[in-house]
């Protein structure tokens, strides 16, 4: 009975739908974080009956024909890059991006991570790191004496040492853009890697054409939205259970031709 | 005295078939921009000589329900919906297909195209690329594709004159086997928004119950026929 795999297809495909809402609400709070949603495709169509065929010797042809679906398949899960909103913390070394861009992160392999989960802390040795303790690209280290640190819209990061009446630049923080950011390859701790489908970054300065500007003193929240989620995480739900009654059903007309003649 | 086993299993067979059918809607429920089918039934007659005709049923086709699915906003930039009668035109590795589902990606050259990697065309019928700076791409109503440089293609977005001799061949493409499309004149490209699947899941519910009643009912006729058989085999050697 095909209606039994192709209900199963259904099933299977609404069961990924619901882990990637449960994962974009378990992370409704993560700084950075972008929502993914489940694209769904069609399977293949056999042909029962070819439209056009013959259908007489007269020349009378089959006007729609018989084509039956399959089933469906998850063709993608990607994330949606759309902005989150910004939170205003307070905290100086709490960086949102605002528009395009990601911080490039140093991982302890030596690679390049890039990350938009802009709440920094400084290492004992006063360089600015990420809640993990990775290095940003390029460093930034803050003198001791700082009593003020600024981190302007262009990345500037500028710091008044104690006694000091001018201001020191003492880094300058960049931002790093991909072709299609969709592509990039989640690590997990808000991190990304670039891969082949992400292309490789360009880096420039925040503020330029194509790039987001910064914001000290907040955080960017992450982009799921919470009524979007419930309402997708319901229609799921529906179409799941949807799919299992088409077993129910289909396994009741097995059963009836089974009881022939009994 | 067999033909109503036959008609029975006629009328058992087409709604087996019309459960896939139904079945498959049912799994695309989610599936952006998917159609659903439905099969159509005629009366299938067999001369039976002096008697009267018999009377089978045969599911001889299948249409799609070409209404448009419920449109929605995603936000995403490279997210395209067609409102109206309209497709786009996919170059795929078999030739050119058409589709409706707009959630496109970029492929590391810069091509606009599907979640599969099939290229988008332009009214020329070339690929549609964009620049690096391509966080302005912008769809305008009539297809028109604007990057932030300010470089512009157009959509090839076609109807065609009988939209049911589009093939379905999966991954939401079909197939139009060589006929001609025509540019769609009404069609809107609306930009951050997909196109939802159109099956109304409350009548394929429905339709799933009358199936499985039909089912039985064809069964009960099927099973009579035989108890009719088994009593004449019975009784008919104990005729004097």
């Amino acid at each position: 009975m095909r209606a039994l795999g192709i209900a199963a297809t259904g099933m299977l495909a609404q069961q990924l739908n619901v882990d990637v809402i449960s994962n974009n609400i378990a992370n409704m709070t993560t700084t950075g974080f972008k929502r993914q949603r489940a694209e769904f495709q069609d399977l293949l169509y056999q042909d029962m009956e070819r439209a056009g065929a013959a259908s007489s010797d007269a020349g009378t042809i089959v006007p729609a024909g018989i084509q039956i679906g399959v089933g469906v398949k998850t063709a993608s899960v990607y994330r949606i890059t759309d902005q989150g909103g910004l939170e205003a913390t307070g905290n100086t070394y709490d960086i949102a991006i605002q528009g395009e861009g990601y911080f490039r992160v140093l991982l302890p392999s030596g690679d390049e991570a890039y990350s938009r989960a802009g709440s920094f802390q400084l290492s004992p040795d006063g360089e600015l790191v990420t809640q993990d303790g990775f290095s940003v690209i390029p460093s930034v280290t803050i003198p001791q004496d700082a009593v003020s640190v600024t981190i302007n819209a262009s990345g500037e990061v500028e710091v008044q040492i104690d006694g000091q009446t001018n201001l020191q630049t003492v880094g300058q923080l960049d931002l790093a853009i991909f072709f299609n950011e969709g592509g990039l390859q989640p690590l997990g701790d808000s991190l990304y890697k670039e891969s082949t489908a992400s292309g490789a970054p360009t880096i420039g300065v925040a503020g330029s054409t194509g790039f987001g500007t910064l914001r000290q003193g907040y955080l960017e929240m992450s982009n799921v939205n919470a009524v979007q989620e419930i309402t997708s995480l319901i229609s799921a739900q529906r179409a799941y259970e949807m799919n299992s009654k088409t077993i129910t059903a289909a396994d009741e007309m097995m059963s009836v031709t089974n009881r022939l003649g009994g | 005295m067999e033909n109503a086993v036959f008609i029975g299993l006629s009328q058992q067979m087409a709604l087996k078939r019309q459960l896939d059918i139904t079945a498959n809607n049912l799994a695309n429920v989610n599936t952006t921009a998917f159609k659903s089918e439905h099969p159509l039934f005629e009366e299938f007659l067999v001369d039976n000589f002096d008697k009267p005709d018999m009377s089978y049923v045969q599911d001889y086709g299948s249409y799609r329900d070409l209404r448009e699915g419920e449109m929605t906003h995603t936000g995403r930039p490279l997210d395209v919906a067609i409102a109206g009668e309209g497709y786009f035109t996919i170059e795929s590795d078999q030739g050119v297909r058409f589709t409706r589902n707009g959630s496109f990606r970029l492929d590391p050259d810069g091509n606009i195209v599907t979640i599969n990697g099939e290229r988008l065309l332009d009214e020329t019928g070339r690929s549609i690329t964009v620049s690096l700076q391509f966080q302005d791409v912008s769809f305008a109503p009539d297809g028109t594709v604007t990057t932030g440089e300010g470089q512009t293609q157009k959509i090839e977005l076609v109807r065609f004159a009988n939209p049911q001799i589009l093939k379905q061949v999966g991954d939401g493409l079909y197939d139009a086997e060589g006929a001609d499309p025509e540019p769609a004149t009404d069609a809107k490209a609306m930009h951050k928004m997909l196109e939802k699947s159109n099956v109304q899941p409350i009548l394929e519910m429905t339709a799933m119950i009358d199936i499985m009643r039909a089912y039985q009912s064809a069964q009960k006729l099927i099973d009579s026929e035989h108890d009719m058989q088994m009593q004449a085999i019975q009784e008919m050697p104990t005729v004097q």
